[in-house]
């Protein structure tokens, strides 16, 4: 396979440990195999502690696993790399920037020049709807509008892989459906890859083309779900018999974990 | 009733002192009507007759005059302060990185810490003899003494802001590449800096009574040595103008800090 055919993410037989103080050894993830191909929408759902963000993280490359292997665009992960980028469940905005200091943070970092980072800032804040806030600070916007900054921020250093952690579970059920649109609507103007770590149902189906369901200790991957519902996704896609179905499904799938799970607590 | 005196928060008395200082003129005048009772009071308690006992206000401003009018004063706390601000600056100049060192490096928090819960936990007025022993009546002994006082708070309240940065934002740095230099010159300082300014707060305050402290005890300059020679001749209205003079330097510091916080720190205040 010549790298530019190789998916997006490749990840096989990964399995963690966590040290724990008495040095028992706790297995976080078991045996995970899971391919994220060029451009797809990928989500994650699971019980809690069932290693999906730390999975994220490893992908990411702020994390070591203990044997298996994870391939971005091919290439073996070994730290955080240029292609992809993360936008993190409680925004990780800076409070002391604005918000477009914000949005150019990571082109900071890879020593982009002001003038020209603030181009590419502005462009992307004007993408996600926020041209008129570039002074604000992060306190004064809502939190819909804080994760749109750390969307943009991830957006900016024009990645092709985007890690997103449970993105919307800090924001209102109302405003959520509304940024679960946005997204999709940014992304089919892309060709990013993306790996979405969520709890919600509804969202997994709404955003994904595959929706990965995990099982807790230790994390293991239970089933992958084809989203078949066309595209573009609407507000009708919400009404639509087969997302009710698929939604249904997952459900299922996690109700009979967590009850299993809380049987043997 | 005591319902109907919920009711009533609504429409409050047209006067009281509460709806007084709710505009920033009322504060004013709140304030300078009780300086004004402080100072009465100080007036109607204190003596003019006898020159040993508690001098009235009018008779400390007197002292006051007497001490600014040939000079006296101005010497002494031009040499005094010197004295603080040496030590001001050594304080923040060690205090500062050392504080950083030790919350990023365990070796150093193990050496370092120990010691600073000790300065912290002793009078460090009870290390004056050594000091003194070691670096004679000098003005590197007073300024010791300076940095001794303030600098336990500088570099523990720097630790602990720098310890208690949200690692998510050190993780979303790390995400972007950013090297461990670049997280701390752009993430971790920045972060740190409400509660690195706190420290400092403190710290100058117990700067001001270290340098009281070693010029009292290290016989020799400023301030001191004038309230020792003053006392020594029995005239404590002037010993008492040299006391509230302090106090307002204090306050000016104090004022000076609080307003660097408020610029640097303008994000931290929701």
């Amino acid at each position: 396979m010549t790298e530019t055919q190789a998916p997006a993410i490749s990840i096989s037989n990964l399995t963690k440990f966590y040290g724990s103080p008495k040095g028992r050894r706790m297995k976080a993830l078991e045996n995970v195999t899971l391919t994220v191909g060029r451009g797809e929408f990928v989500s994650i759902i699971g019980p809690s502690g069932c290693g999906k963000t730390t999975m994220l993280k490893m992908v990411g490359g702020i994390l070591g696993w203990d044997e298996g292997s994870i391939e971005v665009l091919g290439k073996p992960v070994t730290g955080p790399g240029p292609e992809r980028a993360t936008v993190f469940q409680s925004f990780a905005l800076l409070p002391w920037m604005t918000v477009i200091d914000n949005v150019s943070f990571g082109l900071k970092v890879r020593g982009m020049a002001k003038p020209e980072r603030y181009a590419v800032a502005r462009k992307l804040l004007a993408s996600v709807g926020l041209a008129d806030f570039e002074t604000s600070y992060p306190r004064q916007l809502s939190g819909g509008m804080q994760q749109r900054v750390g969307l943009a921020r991830a957006l900016a250093v024009s990645p092709q892989l985007l890690l997103m952690d449970e993105p919307f579970s800090a924001i209102d059920a109302q405003t959520r459906l509304i940024l679960q649109t946005d997204l999709l609507d940014i992304w089919s103007k892309t060709d990013l890859s993306v790996l979405f770590i969520t709890h919600a149902m509804d969202e997994a189906v709404f955003l994904s083309d595959k929706v990965v369901i995990m099982g807790a200790r230790p994390g293991h991957v239970t089933d992958i779900i084809d989203v078949d519902l066309p595209r573009p996704r609407t507000e009708e896609t919400r009404r639509d018999p087969r997302f009710v179905e698929l939604t249904g499904f997952v459900w299922d799938r996690l109700r009979g974990m967590i009850q299993q799970d809380e049987r043997a607590a | 009733m005591a319902a109907d005196k919920v009711k009533g928060g609504a429409e409050r008395p047209r006067w009281s002192l509460d709806r007084l200082v709710e505009t920033g003129l009322g504060r004013t005048l709140v304030r300078i009507a009780a300086l004004l009772a402080l100072i009465g009071a100080w007036q109607l308690a204190g003596n003019d007759t006898i020159g040993l006992l508690f001098p009235t206000f009018g008779r400390t401003l007197v002292a006051f005059w007497g001490l600014v009018s040939d000079g006296t004063l101005q010497v002494a706390l031009l040499v005094t302060n010197q004295t603080l601000l040496a030590g001001i600056i050594v304080m923040l100049v060690v205090g500062i990185p050392v504080g950083i060192m030790t919350a990023r490096v365990s070796v150093l928090d193990r050496i370092v810490t120990p010691y600073i819960t000790f300065l912290v936990a002793i009078p460090v007025i009870a290390l004056i003899p050594v000091i003194q022993a070691i670096l004679g009546l000098t003005f590197a002994a007073r300024v010791t003494v300076v940095v001794l006082f303030g600098i336990p708070y500088v570099i523990i309240n720097t630790a602990v802001a720098v310890r208690r940065v949200d690692p998510v934002l050190t993780e979303m740095a790390t995400s972007f590449g950013a090297s461990r230099l670049v997280i701390l010159r752009d993430v971790v300082l920045p972060a740190a800096v409400p509660g690195i300014m706190a420290g400092i707060r403190i710290a100058l305050g117990q700067a001001l009574i270290g340098m009281v402290v070693a010029e009292l005890t290290i016989v020799g300059a400023g301030i001191g040595s004038l309230i020792a020679d003053l006392q020594g001749r029995f005239r404590v209205a002037p010993v008492l103008a040299i006391a509230v003079t302090i106090v307002l330097e204090g306050v000016l510091l104090m004022t000076i800090v609080e307003w660097i916080e408020r610029r640097l720190g303008r994000w931290s205040q929701s």
